[in-house]
């Protein structure tokens, strides 16, 4: 059988539908959309079986880690942010929060609402974008946003306005929009004044309407039968809904520090990816990521979104990963709630950010990017130069896991002739996790071969 | 025309038109990095200042006597936010369709959707193209469009542009303005002036 491109066997052509146990068939798509990055997902079906599901990742080592080594650590934050497009406060917060652990630096009180208003600025804008213009296509039967758009107009314009509210929030607090440049070890380079956040009042308001309007209208989507229990992992909090700060607990019973990390979880190469494969040490593959959020934090949730997420007709667990639509709804109408109360409460901290003499020393992060956990580590030499660094993005946590619920889901669907019905299904359950495959990876090339 | 006061300020008894040059693509991605190359080019001519000013993604809008100029980094999806119904667009964007590196292809993006597999660069799944598509399902195009798509050869992080690349972003510059001042969009003497000291 050819290996990795699924080319035909002669006599068939590339693409076409043969299906049934004891034939051959070969799937061959050149563009995996929807997601971000680039990658692949190689499939190969023999007879009843499944023989192989690899996500695989194309791009080269990204050598970040490598390249932080030697700098100070004072350009981690801006240096990671460029990792990704759609979550650099994720990157700039775990950062941040890991150079000040090693340097034993505190913050100000009011610089912790600041990054997390920030925060919130970065749920609204990755959620909106991905519920609303890259995943609901898919419940919809569209093949993208652009057409989804002409029959949806008022939902895709709100969408776009709920995005809009967000990015405006993290300009406010970050510089703007799309990477950050105000973050810094300490705190900010500014602080905001109060009349600056004042402004996004309005349209936060709006935008938790939006939310809770969009998660009416989602519940009512064609959610396709599917369960994947697996083990979820999340920060918590003792207080809040966990984005900065928090313990790493799980479903299974894991409540470590962020600090022990490393010995609770490892990370394995594997020939297909570039992105390591994650998994609980002595355990096995995990999800992080809203589902797992929202599972081991739904009492930390407002009495409103625990309202609309019942309303939704979701449990406190939801282990349907198509479901993780309505949980990023329930997160993106927290954000705006939750970015309303800090508002309430915000004044400028006294000075934007805390200074301390550099030393030698381990920091450790950990905060809940969009789609999951990202653990930051860093070794600081006396001068405050990084010599070592780990990121840990989530997307190279959930990889094993995406290919353990799609197999999951093509065992279940083999009986399923229409090789382009097979090739979306694929498609729209790798979007269920949101990879941000830039991040740990880079996308797009979906191949289903199937040999008697 | 649009009413006075219903988009941008009106400098006097004609209405302003606005003209606005977009440059989308990554300054890292070897050929993408066009469409802010020629942003560059343009701001340094009509003396807009530094690129990267804190307000926009990457780039600043630099607004010169109705002339904007802006780089944008990413966000391709919420292009339809960079303008306004009636503005003038010229948008220049790398473009990968086994033509000659350097050959600069020109759409009008209102006279029909644009061939989405010619500006295939991005990295991000949602393209430039489907970011003038979106805004064209939802009303949300500018008065005019025009897009400027320059042929790249390589686009792999952290590559140089090609020379071939390189040698067109005067004249691309030069492209760019003549839109919109050939359609009377950018009717600032400093663009007149910056289009007609240009190399051509």
């Amino acid at each position: 059988m050819s290996e990795p491109n699924g080319e035909a066997p002669a006599g068939l052509p590339s693409g076409g539908a043969v299906g049934a146990a004891g034939r051959v068939r070969t799937i061959h798509v050149e563009a995996l959309a929807r997601v971000e990055g680039e990658g692949a997902l190689h499939v190969r079906l023999e007879g009843d079986q499944v023989a192989a599901v690899r996500l695989e990742i194309f791009e080269p080592p990204r050598f970040f880690e490598a390249f932080l080594r030697g700098r100070s650590c004072h350009e981690a934050p801006d240096v990671t942010a460029r990792i990704c497009g759609i979550c650099p406060v994720a990157y700039q917060m775990s950062a941040v929060h890991a150079v000040e652990d090693a340097l034993g630096l505190a913050v100000d009180p009011a610089v912790r609402v600041l990054r997390r208003l920030l925060y919130c600025g970065e749920w609204i804008e990755s959620h909106a974008l991905h519920v609303f213009l890259l995943h609901a296509p898919d419940f919809l039967g569209y093949p993208d946003a652009v057409a989804m758009a002409r029959d949806h107009k008022p939902i895709v314009e709100r969408a776009l306005a709920m995005k809009k509210a967000g990015n405006d929030l993290v300009a406010a607090v970050g510089g703007r929009a799309v990477h950050p440049i105000n973050v810094r070890t300490g705190g900010f380079w500014r602080a905001p004044t109060r009349a600056e956040l004042e402004r996004l009042r309005e349209p936060l308001r709006r935008g938790l309407e939006g939310a809770l309007d969009g998660l009416r209208w989602a519940k009512g989507l064609p959610f396709p039968e599917h369960d994947f229990p697996c083990e979820y992992v999340s920060l918590r909090h003792p207080t809040e809904y966990p984005m900065n700060e928090g313990r790493l607990v799980s479903t299974a019973g894991l409540d470590v520090a962020v600090a022990d990390f490393d010995a609770s979880f490892e990370e394995v190469q594997v020939p297909h990816s570039t992105a390591l494969h994650a998994r609980r040490k002595g355990g096995g593959r995990y999800v992080t990521g809203p589902l797992a959020r929202y599972a081991l934090n739904f009492d930390r949730l407002t009495p409103v979104c625990q309202e609309a997420a019942r309303d939704a007709g979701l449990g406190q667990v939801v282990t349907n990963p198509f479901k993780s639509l309505l949980v990023r709804l329930v997160e993106v109408a927290y954000a705006f709630e939750e970015a309303l109360r800090l508002l309430d409460g915000y004044a400028p901290p006294a000075r934007p950010y805390a200074e301390g003499p550099l030393r030698a020393g381990v920091g450790h992060a950990c905060t809940e990017a969009p789609r999951g956990s990202l653990y930051h580590r860093y070794e600081l030499a006396e001068d405050g130069t990084i010599v070592t660094a780990r990121i840990v993005p989530p997307t190279a946590q959930n990889q094993a896991s995406i290919e353990d619920d799609l197999r999951a889901l093509l065992v279940r669907r083999l009986p399923q002739d229409d090789t382009d019905a097979l090739r979306h299904e694929c498609e729209q359950a790798i979007r269920n996790y949101d990879p941000c495959i830039s991040c740990s990876t880079h996308f797009l090339k979906l191949h289903i071969e199937r040999s008697p | 025309m649009t009413p006075p006061g219903a988009h941008g300020a009106h400098a006097g008894p004609v209405p302003r038109a606005r003209g606005l040059v977009l440059g989308v693509g990554n300054r890292l991605g070897g050929d993408d990095a066009v469409g802010p190359l020629v942003c560059d080019r343009l701001r340094a001519r009509l003396g807009l200042g530094p690129t990267d000013a804190p307000d926009a993604p990457d780039g600043g809008p630099g607004d010169r006597r109705g002339l904007r100029v802006e780089a944008l980094a990413g966000a391709p999806i919420e292009l339809s936010a960079r303008w306004g119904p009636d503005d003038a667009v010229v948008l220049v964007d790398a473009a990968r369709s086994g033509a000659a590196p350097g050959h600069v292809h020109r759409f009008d993006a209102l006279a029909g959707p644009l061939p989405a597999d010619v500006l295939a660069v991005s990295t991000h799944a949602l393209g430039v193209a489907a970011g003038i598509e979106l805004g064209r399902a939802l009303d949300r195009l500018p008065r005019r469009l025009v897009v400027l798509a320059v042929e790249g050869a390589r686009f792999e992080p952290g590559a140089a542009p090609t020379p071939a690349v390189l040698a067109v972003v005067d004249r691309v510059a030069d492209l760019a303005l003549r839109e919109l001042l050939d359609a009377g969009d950018a009717g600032a003497p400093d663009a007149q002036e910056a289009g007609c000291t240009s190399t051509g």
